[in-house]
């Protein structure tokens, strides 16, 4: 059958209500996409859901991901492992089936240059890749801060905003600690990588405080005077972290002007602030460092996109997915990466083929946990507004988990954030 | 599972329905559906690849479209729920049934 009267059928059997599984069964994806070659920079919840996607919705497109590392590690649910019980195991994928399941080629390397003209992409390890179309999800790399270089600083003061080496070493920092320390937590300012991220953090390392070292603290010194899921974290750090965790505000001198790692200090407006244990969030992230190289980047740093196929407004033939594209509707989250890689992958794979593109819809679902059995969550389901400008939820849907909720639902969605990670692992590295 | 995820897309079945359906409020006729693929694999983010749950979530590969759609309007009209409820308020009756006859035929 070809493509077109497929298509024709198809419609006449929605006409008739009579969509079934005959009607796809035998009519791979084989058109015009056929050998076409995708390159994929980043095998993150971004990258690697659009280089299995595409390959998923036509198989004849050969896929490329480039991806340095040989595991990768989760940031959600990495704050269990500094809460103490969640483990690094539980958060790592590798590429075995990316590679023997969905026959995507992984080339472990580095991306260094993108030549939007000749459309290569050249790695560290020396290889010249072409493509027809890229798609570039290096997630989120940091400007420097007064005081704190990620690269010269976090193996003292650990950032641990990419999840791996870096997570490790602040839960050792946290088990070497004596009771009655203090830890300092400085999350970003926005546009940042996981909005509630640093306040579940806090819940957590509160957790283990108050169960192993209960004359220890946690002080939360934020440049915001509010932030993701305020109320509900507020409700549970009352219910469950009384004396644990303190939250000062920008209003209340709570923004860190300067670094001293050697030190373990924070200064603010009114002086220096001395941490037993110290977590400083790089509040200027911007997107990887390819991005810019590739030169995709706008002055804020991050990546403009066409909202409907997520290609470059800057190159063309390049798109950008995940947290280092422009998103106006969306946060910069893992689920939300995951479901614009869907959108890109499709519209990918539809440009490839010479076919209509579908208008894009996305969703956000992002669990917290305030203890390990105390849930809450933040979702919503996007469309894109009718100007194409940015994504938008439907009148009444999503939002946050109820105030107030019984133990029985916050238990319930605790449980519901590990059967998420379960699920998108395996949608995006299974 | 994977034998199962790999079949062919349902290509048109989005757009099929955006012709016939029939949405229930009046501002849902102006938005576009989008293709069916996209709205299922919306799902399997938090239900699994073709809606096949590692546990804790159920699962949505057992269930027939009709049955889908019929949980899912439930949910968008107040069913108790934790999360199914908000997230059934984002789509559509075009959009729930193009992804529940879109899941039902992954799973067939
Ligand atoms: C503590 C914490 C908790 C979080 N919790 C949640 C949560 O509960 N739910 C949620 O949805 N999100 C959560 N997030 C956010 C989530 O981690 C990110 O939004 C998500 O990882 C973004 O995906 P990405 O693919 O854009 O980037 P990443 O996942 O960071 O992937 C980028 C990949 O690109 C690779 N790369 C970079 N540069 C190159 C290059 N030059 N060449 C080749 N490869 C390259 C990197 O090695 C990496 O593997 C959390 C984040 C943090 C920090």
């Amino acid at each position: 059958m070809t493509k077109s009267t497929r298509r024709d059928f198809l419609q006449i059997a929605g006409a008739t209500g009579a969509i079934s599984a005959l009607s796809l069964a035998g009519c791979a994806q084989m058109g015009k996409g056929s050998g076409a070659r995708v390159v994929v920079i980043g095998g993150g919840y971004a990258g690697a859901t659009a280089a299995k996607y595409v390959k998923t919705w036509d198989s004849s497109i050969d896929v490329t991901l480039i991806e340095p590392k040989q595991k990768y590690v989760s940031c959600p649910l990495s704050n269990t492992v500094l809460g103490g019980f969640g483990d690094m195991a539980k958060i790592t994928f590798d590429y075995t089936a990316m590679k023997n399941d969905h026959k995507v080629n992984v080339v472990h390397d580095m991306a260094t240059a993108v030549d939007p003209a000749k459309k290569t992409v050249t790695t560290k390890g020396g290889q010249s890749i072409a493509y027809d179309r890229l798609i570039v999800a290096p997630g989120i790399d940091f400007n420097d801060f007064p005081g704190y270089v990620a690269s010269q600083h976090e193996d003292m003061v650990p950032h641990a905003w990419k999840a791996g080496p870096q997570t490790v070493l602040l839960r050792k920092q946290l088990e070497a600690m004596d009771d009655g320390g203090v830890v300092i937590i400085s999350p970003p300012t926005n546009p940042y990588r996981c909005p509630p991220g640093p306040y579940e953090r806090a819940s957590l390392i509160g957790f283990y405080l108050k169960t192993k070292k209960p004359r220890s603290k946690v002080i939360v010194m934020d440049p915001k005077d509010k932030f993701s899921k305020q109320g509900l974290f507020t409700e549970g750090w009352n219910m469950h972290y009384k004396g644990y965790i303190e939250w000062v505000s920008k209003a209340n001198d709570g923004a860190v002007l300067e670094v001293d790692a050697k030190g373990k200090r924070v200064r603010t407006d009114f002086g220096w602030h001395k941490a037993d244990v110290l977590n400083f969030i790089p509040p200027k992230q911007k997107a990887g460092g390819i991005a810019a190289a590739a030169g995709l980047t706008d002055k804020s740093g991050w990546c403009p996109v066409n909202l409907q196929t997520f290609e470059s407004t800057i190159h063309k033939d390049i798109h950008v997915i995940g947290d280092a594209a422009i998103v106006p509707g969306m946060p910069k989250s893992g689920n939300a990466g995951n479901t614009e890689a869907k959108a890109c992958a499709l519209a990918v794979v539809s440009l490839l083929n010479g076919d209509p593109v579908s208008t894009a819809h996305t969703s956000n679902t992002c669990y917290s946990l305030i203890t390990p059995s105390h849930g809450m969550s933040v979702n919503a389901t996007y469309h894109l507004t009718e100007d194409s400008k940015k994504y938008t939820k439907m009148k009444g849907s999503g939002g946050l988990s109820p105030m107030g909720a019984s133990a029985d639902v916050r238990k319930q969605e605790a449980k519901y954030a590990w059967g998420w990670l379960a699920n998108i692992s395996t949608d995006i590295w299974g | 599972m994977l034998r199962k995820f790999a079949i062919p897309m349902a290509v048109g079945v989005g757009a099929a329905l955006t012709v016939f359906a029939m949405p229930a409020q009046s501002m849902e006729k102006k938005m576009a559906v989008a293709d069916a693929r996209l709205l299922a694999a919306g799902c399997f983010n938090c239900h699994g690849p073709a809606g096949e749950s590692q546990g804790h979530i159920d699962e949505i590969n057992d269930i027939s479209a009709d049955k889908m759609v019929k949980k899912m309007k439930e949910f968008r009209e107040g069913k108790a729920s934790t999360i199914m409820g908000r997230i059934a308020k984002g789509f559509s009756d075009a959009e729930l049934m193009a992804l529940a006859a879109h899941i039902e035929a992954l799973n067939k």
